[in-house]
């Protein structure tokens, strides 16, 4: 298991077509660094729990199969194929492991690592002007409310002083909501393996303060220039990166302890 | 033994399929060549537009057309037509427009109906039977009221595998 946890690992970092080999390990600390901090403590705690689990248990026939099958997904063309042979592999974790809490942990959050690296952003590709213009209203509304004359057209916000913004998919709220489920799930599997019914307040309260956070930097993105270029590319955008990074991990880690703490 | 001959197997089976991802075709990030080359097969003499500082919009590439009055312009955007409003500011105010992908041309932007084209391709070209690379850009078409260039042409090799 820690093998196929190695090829689907090297899958997702080493993207990058159409180059020599050499082309590639020349580009790989810009690879590892293109990665979020929380992808890394996802993969660790993959491997910690794989680690951790029933070592006595030998690899059944069908385990091998579905082994190997796993691997050959990530010959199929296109950037997701890692990420859906990693929701096969979870998925047969999930089926197949009921006795052994470590397994199934492990499993949840190679559903989470799936979820950022392959399903997010398909759902966002497909729906992406829907879902774009749901943060163009929360930012419309915001300005409404504290600006006197507002442009709000689709997914184009901004004030009458001339200059408006256009929220893009790579903007979007959801794409920032994966990263923090991603986060919030490894942190509690690697506090404790066991569900409990507060976990969703938990992972809720992370989506919230995610799309507030997201919302607010888009609000001061569309303010001016000025502020667009110091949110967007600038000091402000390396802050708010590192506030938000902050913050989930701190509200992911209160929940996890605390509701340890409780049960 | 049986260990190690699995451990070299999936040592083996990583270092294969690392190989093949840096063998995938590179995407790339406009369709201007593509355009170039459907354009060169009509006779057309295309050339570029200046690329617009601060615009949220791709630099387009226009060329006239014998019937137009004006130019024709040609802008690659987004499968999921993310670009939004924008799109209606695309050529004069008394321009036309097409949204135009793979063998597929529309009067108005249809998001459901260029997803299921790409769908239906990506699909066929995983089983190696798509004729197009079904990536994820479009193009847009804005010509003068009267002028049928965009019908006229050939887009389809714009999307053709050039490897």
């Amino acid at each position: 298991m820690l093998w196929l946890a190695c090829v689907l690992l090297a899958n997702q970092i080493l993207w990058e077509p159409g180059q020599s080999a050499l082309q590639v390990i020349e580009a790989l600390p810009q690879l590892i660094a293109s990665k979020s901090i929380f992808f890394y403590i996802g993969w660790y705690v993959v491997f910690r729990l794989l680690t951790e689990s029933a070592p006595e248990r030998s690899a059944s026939g069908l385990d091998l199969t579905v082994g190997f099958a796993v691997c050959l997904i990530n010959f199929l063309p296109g950037r997701s194929a890692a990420g859906i042979a990693v929701t096969v592999l979870a998925a047969y974790l999930l089926a197949t492991t009921a006795a052994d809490e470590k397994l199934r942990a492990a499993a949840a959050v190679l559903l989470g690592l799936s979820l950022n690296s392959a399903w997010g952003p398909k759902f966002l590709e497909l729906f992406a002007y829907h879902l774009v213009r749901v943060d163009a209203a929360l930012v419309g509304s915001a300005l409404m409310i504290t600006w006197p004359e507002v442009i709000w057209n689709g997914n184009i916000v901004g004030t009458r002083n001339g200059h408006s913004i256009i929220v893009y998919a790579s903007c979007s709220s959801l794409q920032n909501i994966s990263l923090g489920l991603l986060c919030w799930v490894s942190i509690k599997s690697l506090v404790r393996t066991h569900w409990l019914r507060a976990d969703i307040w938990i992972g809720l309260l992370v989506c919230a303060v995610v799309v507030l956070l997201n919302v607010s930097r888009l609000y001061l993105t569309a303010l001016s220039p000025e502020q667009y270029a110091y949110w967007h590319g600038g000091f402000g955008e390396e802050m708010y990166l590192w506030a938000a990074t902050l913050i989930v991990l701190l509200i992911s880690l209160w929940g996890a302890l605390r509701v340890r703490q409780m049960s | 033994m049986k260990a190690v001959a699995l451990r070299t197997a999936l040592a083996a089976l990583l270092l294969a399929t690392v190989i093949s991802k840096m063998h995938a075709p590179r995407i790339d990030r406009n369709l201007d060549a593509g355009v170039l080359v459907a354009l060169a097969l009509h006779g057309l003499s295309p050339h570029r537009g200046p690329t617009e500082q601060g615009s949220a919009l791709l630099p387009s590439i226009y060329f006239e057309a014998p019937g137009c009055d004006g130019a024709v312009q040609v802008m690659t955007i987004q499968l999921n037509l993310q670009e939004g409003p924008l799109l209606d500011s695309v050529g004069a105010p008394s321009y036309v427009r097409r949204f135009i992908y793979l063998d597929r041309t529309w009067p108005d932007p249809d998001r459901l109906g260029m997803r299921l084209l790409w769908l239906k391709y990506k699909a066929l070209s995983i089983l190696g039977l798509s004729p197009y690379v079904p990536i994820g850009l479009a193009l847009l078409v804005a010509q003068p009221k009267g002028c049928h260039a965009a019908e006229a042409i050939d887009w389809r090799p714009v999307w053709r595998s050039r490897g």
